[in-house]
């Protein structure tokens, strides 16, 4: 008992918070509407999406504008899967094919495409990655290279209409997803938020201790100091892969979670737009500590759901102003102030308790 | 034969546009480290401020360009004061707070004149024959103005006590600063020059190309691969970068979709910069 007191105790603020955020979504669908559900389990595919990029961007400070990227492969490949169960989906036949590409014959099964909506993404970023981080191309060019990818998959994706639905997305998803069946019985939307939210917890706790391992004690060095993790005999271009390589993967999972949340893919949760919105989750929330990330991405949806009602397309200039705001005011983000703050806290307190005993240094750094 | 030759002179003309596009871009990256991710927002004020003054005060085409330059800078001055003038060196807060300006641009703009494309007229609408290939005077005009910025811009940085004083301040900041130069202020006007540069693209490419509130966002992304290719810190690279950008993809694009010219170029591009991680025209010495 007193074991778990003093962990309680010394847990920093920003577990608490992802405590009762999951607590919050796990006891979320018992008081609402089957409405909400929907747009939560929206948001709890969000949440999975910003800590992937979180171990990218917040742990290793490699800073992707294309992520979404990843994002749209594993929808759109979910979502075409459930668009050609029952036959040629109407964009395919309109636009005058009469039987499946070849390409699309794989995605028949579910299963499959399930895979493949973790693989392919993680793929992609593995030779994109390979290509980016065995040139020595650093920070700013890195970030570039993914806008100008992410700008190409959005141009291509509305250009390839007979393939991908172009401009008006994929559409025929809900009857597909009435054929699903998980142990002989159909799955409802309450089963894919429960699922959505137990793959939620699980890559938590896999980023927590992906941070907390060998692996992720050395992609923290490549962030602070590159130059040094050289010297000491790493290769930093190894590790910046496997981690883009990761997070992909992670992104895509979350695409694939949010097909059956909302029915519906389009290139709007895929292209420049989108990956500009998970980084200002991010920057609101708070990078390289996890908490921040899903903060983020709840609160600023949240906010975008309900504020974009009020205001309208102002909502962008709200949107804006906030965050120059939290960039001028708050660099860390919302999280990782209420971290400092409670750090500085503990320090008064610990002097307070034993004077002369040596201020204790900073616990950790967060600078990307 | 003939379809190839057009298509070189019309990557000619893209090439001007990409190039006025671009440079702004440059020059703000180049010399203060900042990437401005609202610099196409920066182009779209331009081309709303000629749409303005050519369409509702019937000013001249000419005194248009000016006053959207003019206007454009002082935007990034007001702009460089407030906001940019406090995150010099953080790669990260420079990128969000530009893309936040974006946001609040494209709104502002887009409540003010609503979401619909503006027409603009061709200033100069004859168009020059030769033999089966029509080329618009304007397009020439394009190209003359994108030479001149080009040979401005870099007579502006190697010529005058300015441009001294300003790849002073890039090199050795603190020496500047003990030498007597204000280099807050020296940085305030590089960043409205990049916005002025940012405004006369935007002027000029109001009557052949659609202004809307959200125009800027396809530039940019062009403007960024020619950057990457041409070196992040020379003018001249970003000319060629923008030469060999929009030639290749506008002489491909006369024999296979545009976007597929472009995914190629882009692989190309990465393949280039995989041996040339900082460009092909990186210039070492203005560091």
């Amino acid at each position: 008992m007193k074991n778990i007191k003093s962990i309680l105790e010394n847990m920093t603020i920003d577990k608490y918070i992802a405590l009762f955020i999951f607590i919050g979504l796990l006891i979320l669908p018992l008081l609402s509407s089957r409405y909400s559900v929907q747009i939560f389990g929206k948001y709890i595919t969000y949440t999975i999406l910003a800590l992937g990029l979180d171990i990218l961007w917040g742990s290793t400070g490699l800073m992707n504008l294309g992520f979404a990227i990843f994002f749209g492969l594993g929808s759109y490949i979910f979502g075409i899967s459930m668009a050609i169960q029952k036959g040629l989906p109407a964009f395919m036949s309109f636009g005058g094919l009469t039987e499946l590409p070849w390409l699309y014959v794989p995605l028949q099964s579910p299963a499959v495409a399930a895979l493949l909506c973790i693989v392919i993404p993680g793929l992609v970023a593995l030779i994109l990655g390979y290509f980016v981080f065995t040139s020595k191309i650093k920070g700013v060019f890195y970030s570039i290279i993914t806008l100008a990818f992410v700008a190409l998959f959005e141009l291509f994706i509305t250009d390839q209409q007979i393939y991908t639905g172009g401009a008006s997305g994929v559409n025929g998803i809900p009857t597909g997803l009435m054929t699903l069946r998980l142990f002989g019985s159909k799955i409802s939307i309450f089963d894919w938020y429960y699922i959505a939210f137990a793959s939620l917890v699980i890559i938590y706790m896999f980023c927590v201790w992906l941070n907390h391992s060998r692996f992720g004690k050395i992609i923290h060095s490549i962030r602070d100091n590159e130059m040094r993790v050289q010297f000491l005999g790493y290769n930093p271009a190894v590790f910046k892969i496997a981690i883009f390589t990761i997070s992909a993967a992670i992104a895509g999972f979350a695409g694939l979670l949010y097909v059956p949340m909302s029915s519906f893919v389009s290139i709007e949760n895929s292209g420049v737009a989108f990956s500009t919105m998970i980084i200002i989750w991010l920057a609101v929330g708070g990078r390289g500590n996890l908490t921040g990330a899903m903060a983020g991405a709840l609160l600023v949806s949240f906010l975008q759901n309900i504020l974009s009602g009020y205001f309208g397309g102002m909502w962008q200039v709200v949107l804006g102003v906030g965050l120059i705001l939290i960039v001028m005011v708050l660099p860390k983000g919302l999280i990782g102030s209420l971290i400092d703050w409670q750090y500085m806290r503990r320090i008064h307190g610990r002097q307070h308790a034993n004077p002369g005993s040596d201020p204790v240094p900073p616990a950790r750094k967060v600078e990307v | 034969m003939g379809l190839l030759a057009s298509q070189v002179i019309n990557g000619l003309t893209n090439t001007s546009i990409l190039f006025l596009v671009a440079v702004g871009l440059v020059v703000i990256f180049g010399l203060l480290d900042v990437v401005n991710m609202a610099h196409g927002e920066f182009i779209m004020f331009g081309a709303y401020s000629a749409v303005v003054c050519v369409n509702t005060l019937h000013l001249p085409f000419v005194v248009a360009v000016l006053i959207a330059a003019l206007f454009t800078a002082l935007i990034g001055s007001v702009v460089e004061r407030f906001i940019i003038q406090r995150l010099y060196g953080k790669v990260a807060e420079t990128l969000l707070g530009t893309f936040a300006l974006s946001y609040i641009f494209q709104q502002l703009v887009r409540t003010i004149f609503g979401p619909e494309d503006q027409l603009m007229a061709l200033p100069i609408d004859t168009t020059l024959h030769f033999g089966s290939i029509v080329v618009p005077v304007y397009n020439v005009v394009l190209l003359v103005v994108s030479v001149i910025v080009l040979a401005g811009t870099l007579l502006l940085l190697i010529k005058t006590k300015f441009g001294m004083q300003l790849r002073a301040n890039v090199q050795n900041r603190t020496m500047v600063q003990c030498l007597g130069v204000n280099s807050a202020r020296i940085d305030n006007l590089t960043f409205s020059y990049g916005c002025a540069l940012a405004g006369l693209a935007g002027a000029l490419i109001a009557p052949v190309k659609s202004v809307t509130p959200d125009m800027g966002v396809t530039y940019v992304v062009d403007s960024f691969m020619v950057v990457v290719l041409g070196g992040l810190n020379s003018i001249f690279g970003s000319f060629m970068g923008s030469f060999v950008v929009s030639e290749s993809s506008t002489v491909m694009a006369g024999y296979m979709s545009e976007i597929t010219a472009k995914l190629l170029i882009f692989i190309v591009i990465i393949g280039v910069i995989r041996f040339r991680p900082q460009g092909l025209f990186f210039n070492k010495d203005k560091r």
